[in-house]
């Protein structure tokens, strides 16, 4: 089990990227270190509780086949956030295909589970909290926790959904406004 | 609960949280919230929401990396800093060469592949036109049509639509069917030879019925079968 969680620092990323691809192995441990606890932390946010450790070993095999498309112009740990989100949405497709789950539309984000099994609530006031997120829609959500959380910018949390970052900003405000509400009743 | 004006702050108020800006700008946001009584709950609330745990993840990173595609011998791919000015992360140029090979093997593939539609394209098009020439004048001397729909009755002459295929040795067969309803029509075949003995006013009125008919199938509801050159391949099928 990973306890430390060190820091989302580019250049060390990159540089690390280099050692591995020269042949050294404890690179791709160190990168791994790196970026699993948010990986599986982001997983767990995402409703994928059982199959978080699973996600992130497949997030980064496929993204270490891929290094070669990676773009420093975007952190490793966006775009990890990125394949991750979209290894995620394949999973609730292949499961609605089997008729385990029927709303299309919702497809990628419904029944994400978030609720308090997902989070290890020590008081009255965190669980709470934690009924205030799973109250919000599953983009709303999604922001609120890339954005609070995990810490990206709204330039990084458009990367991973696809989306712009005037979008994130209005999702992740009207987010925050129902959580005020929701905590005010 | 009420919000503050200053989106500014308020959108800073995540990055403060999570001890993402720089000494300056934590300066001045540390100054606005102290002095803004809702950016202070919220920045509150932001803390008591990063303060959540989600429940820990078993994850073995040994096990990953032993997963992970290592790069080519010899031709690993290199990071290039970003004075590129893209920053971009790229191949070296073996690699890039080598998957420029590949795609050009798949366009050889895709062209060939283009090339037989296009043969294969012209060919029934070609097939269509002189089967519908030979049809109009009237002369296929040893083509023999088998009936398997509804005559059109108002001819007088029996004359129905058949399935026809072409020989290898240019002459055609009737291709076999059967359905009950060619099983119970079987007894109607005639021979284009028959035809010659029509009057050209009679010739007329069946090429115009043909005419007629064959437009008409898309639309209309009708038990007779449109005239259907195939191939002996697809006749088995």
């Amino acid at each position: 089990m990973i306890e430390a969680e060190p820091g989302d620092d580019t250049a060390l990323d990159r540089a690390l990227i280099e050692r591995w691809n020269a042949g050294d192995e404890q690179a791709a441990t160190a990168l791994v270190t790196r970026h699993a606890p948010a990986l599986a932390r982001y997983a767990v946010r995402l409703g994928m509780s059982d199959e978080a450790a699973e996600l992130v070993q497949d997030t980064f095999v496929r993204a270490f086949g891929a290094l070669g498309t990676f773009r420093s112009e975007s952190s490793l740990r966006t775009w990890l956030f990125t394949i991750q989100r979209r290894l995620v949405i394949d999973r609730r497709r292949a499961t609605a295909r089997r008729g385990q789950e029927l709303d299309i539309e919702e497809v990628g984000y419904a029944s994400t589970g978030y609720d308090a099994l997902d989070t290890i609530v020590a008081d009255e006031t965190s669980m709470r909290v934690t009924k205030a997120l799973a109250s919000l829609t599953r983009m709303q959500r999604e922001v609120f926790v890339l954005r609070v959380q995990e810490g990206r910018s709204y330039k990084e949390i458009a990367q991973i959904l696809d989306s712009s970052e005037g979008a994130a900003r209005v999702h992740y405000h009207n987010a925050m406004r129902a959580v005020k509400e929701f905590l005010d009743d | 609960m009420t919000d503050c004006m200053n989106a500014e702050m308020r959108d800073l108020l995540p990055d403060l949280a999570a001890e993402a800006l720089s000494t300056a700008e934590t300066s001045r946001v540390g100054a606005h919230v102290a002095g803004c009584s809702p950016c202070a709950d919220e920045l509150a609330l932001i803390r008591q929401v990063r303060g959540l745990r989600a429940p820990a993840v078993e994850i073995d990173v040994g096990a990953i990396v032993a997963k992970l595609p290592r790069p080519t011998p010899g031709a690993a791919p290199r990071v290039t800093a970003p004075h590129d000015d893209r920053g971009v992360v790229s191949l070296d140029a073996r690699r890039l060469a080598a998957t420029h090979a590949a795609v050009g093997r798949r366009s050889l593939a895709n062209r060939a592949r283009g090339a037989w539609r296009v043969a294969a394209a012209l060919g029934v098009i070609v097939a269509g036109g002189w089967s519908i020439m030979m049809v109009r004048s009237g002369g296929i001397p040893n083509m023999q049509m088998q009936a398997d729909s509804v005559p059109l009755t108002d001819l007088g002459a029996g004359v129905s639509v058949p399935n026809v295929t072409a020989n290898e040795d240019g002459g055609n067969t009737p291709i076999a069917d059967t359905s009950p309803n060619a099983q119970a029509t079987e007894g109607a075949a005639i021979s284009f030879g028959a035809m010659n003995d029509l009057t050209d006013e009679e010739l007329t009125r069946v090429l115009d019925r043909l005419e007629q008919w064959d437009g008409a199938t898309s639309v209309e509801t009708t038990t007779t079968r449109p005239i259907l050159l195939t191939t002996p391949g697809e006749a088995r099928q």
